[in-house]
């Protein structure tokens, strides 16, 4: 997905002169096309994330389209008041594009993970805020969102799914399986491998979207409205707020399960390998499957 | 400057909020920015939001803003803040950026010389910061930006009135200025509108011969409260409003 990111977003470059990207000291040789074909409108402001961000906001009240890229913790914990202050209150027309959200930097230790940073941006008010789960959804993100006037935040995700080469054509919150038995809604890039839950599907319906600020609670009424109101959120993340939606406003609930991060510090899990950290965290694939079966089946 | 003193001291008593002693330290250079500097091409953002006071009664001087507007500052419905919100006043010229938490302003006018740079735009960039709000480190990080990109279209005044004098010293900030790059000129009488007027014409002149490309720092020595004998230097003011009709005559008895 990261990769994709610096080849879509050169292009863009290229092609729309309103756009403008800073970057954090990370992601430079990658853009070295950009630099080449036009290094007025892209910067490597250094380690700087609070002013790289006004800086931006800067730029967007004179008409650009700022793209600012560096690692999840810095970009989001670090400098959550300009967040809130220069790109939320003023409705700056920014892009805050991250990586190493959660624990994509296993090795690296606290420090560098940040299960919350959906959760912290999606609370100011303006902030569109994704976790796509793979590059189509990455791409379908930038191009409904560059002339939308408002701040965005947009986590890359260091592993994607495999939904789009299953069914190239799903849309946010569409049913990928149905059965009336409940309802399933998987964020992101919570599953890899969709291939495998068709294969075997839990007795339950299963939703698919990377919209977290704007999570589409009007619709998840209506599909819930003909099922068993048994539902399950599964999130790559501690709980973005997405949870206390839904338990809020759907009526009569059976139950409800949430397959996330605990709110600890990750690093208690060990080092190691994202894999390794999954599996520690009963967050892989085979042990998120297990778990939809016991609540389904 | 009497009648806009007197002004700031009567909406601050009836609104019972505003900070007083700010906001008299940065008349004089607000009135020489709006009434003799600022061209159509220019912005201009008040980093040190707390002194919007000063930023309304120059509104209202050049008749931006009128008298119910500035004496409506604070109640309900009104459009001027405590701090500048650029939401809530329509005269985006004048406010470009909510201000109030500090060091924001200074890496957001980089943003807009930068543009100008980018857009092949005339004129300069203004940003107004407080000694005390240069603890901020992104002050240091947009001191250090607009240097290495050569923004000789950005100027920022520091309203050196003493304020962190209390807390962390910052001494003399052009010398700290000069080492990130900048080109920098202290006026010693920043309250007086001919030493402010010459601080400008030297730096207009070292603009054109020496320091070609440099950003522009001014250390403006200001006196917290200029202008009200009793609330000089005195930091007991700083968020205070007079409490009754005879405080209010006292202070509005001090101005000059």
């Amino acid at each position: 997905m990261r990769k994709v990111f610096y080849q879509y977003l050169s292009q863009l470059f290229k092609d729309n002169p309103k756009l403008a990207i800073l970057l954090c000291d990370i992601g430079v040789f990658s853009f070295k096309s950009c630099f080449d074909y036009d290094e007025s409108r892209i910067y490597n402001l250094g380690i700087m994330e609070q002013s790289m961000i006004g800086v931006a906001s800067g730029l967007s009240k004179a008409g650009f389209i700022p793209f600012v890229h560096s690692i999840a913790p810095f970009i989001t914990e670090r400098c959550y008041e300009q967040l809130k202050l220069n790109l939320g209150y003023e409705n700056s027309n920014v892009f805050v594009v991250s990586v190493g959200g959660s624990y994509d930097y296993t090795g690296l230790g606290s420090t560098h993970h940040c299960p919350n940073d959906l959760r912290i941006v999606s609370s100011i008010p303006n902030f569109r805020t994704y976790c796509p789960g793979n590059s189509k959804d990455l791409i379908e993100i930038i191009n409904s969102n560059l002339n939308t006037g408002s701040p965005k935040y947009i986590r890359l995700a260091e592993t994607e799914n495999n939904l789009a080469e299953i069914n190239s054509n799903y849309c946010d919150l569409d049913f990928l399986n149905f059965n009336e038995n409940g309802i399933c809604i998987i964020i992101g890039n919570s599953i890899k491998d969709f291939k495998k839950l068709f294969d075997n599907p839990p007795k339950c319906s299963i939703l698919y979207t990377y919209n977290i600020s704007e999570f589409d609670i009007e619709k998840l009424k209506i599909i819930a409205s003909c099922h068993r109101k048994k539902i399950t959120l599964i999130e790559p993340c501690y709980d973005s707020g997405i949870l206390s939606q839904i338990a809020t406003s759907i009526k009569n609930i059976e139950s409800i399960e949430y397959i996330g991060l605990p709110k600890k510090y990750l690093d208690d899990f060990g080092y190691g390998s994202k894999e390794e950290m999954d599996k520690s965290l009963k967050l892989d694939d085979n042990a998120i499957l297990e778990r939809l079966k016991q609540i389904y089946d | 400057m009497k009648d806009l003193i007197e002004k700031i001291i009567q909406v601050s008593y009836l609104s019972k909020e505003g900070h007083i002693p700010s906001s008299l330290s940065i008349l004089q250079i607000l009135d020489y920015l709006y009434t003799k500097r600022l061209t159509k091409w220019d912005q201009f953002v008040l980093s040190k939001g707390h002194g919007s006071l000063a930023l309304y009664a120059i509104l209202l001087k050049i008749g931006a803003i009128s008298e119910q507007d500035f004496f409506s500052f604070c109640s309900k419905d009104s459009k001027l803040g405590g701090h500048p919100s650029s939401k809530k006043i329509n005269l985006t010229e004048s406010v470009l950026l909510s201000t109030g938490s500090l060091g924001h302003g200074l890496p957001f006018c980089v943003g807009l010389a930068l543009a100008k740079k980018i857009k092949n735009e005339p004129g300069n960039v203004y940003c107004l910061i407080g000694d005390g709000e240069a603890n901020e480190g992104t002050t240091w990080e947009s001191a250090l930006i607009a240097s290495t990109y050569n923004l000789d279209n950005l100027i920022c005044i520091m309203d050196f009135n003493k304020s962190g004098e209390r807390a962390i010293k910052l001494n003399n900030c052009v010398n700290k200025f000069n080492s990130f790059g900048w080109k920098s000129r202290c006026c010693y009488e920043g309250n007086n509108i001919e030493d402010i007027n010459e601080t400008f014409k030297d730096i207009d002149c070292w603009s054109s011969i020496v320091f070609f490309n440099m950003p522009t720092f001014i250390q403006l020595n200001t006196i917290k409260g200029y202008g009200c004998k009793i609330m000089e230097n005195n930091p007991e003011w700083h968020h205070k409003f007079p409490k009754d009709e005879t405080e209010l005559k006292k202070l509005l008895s001090e101005v000059y």
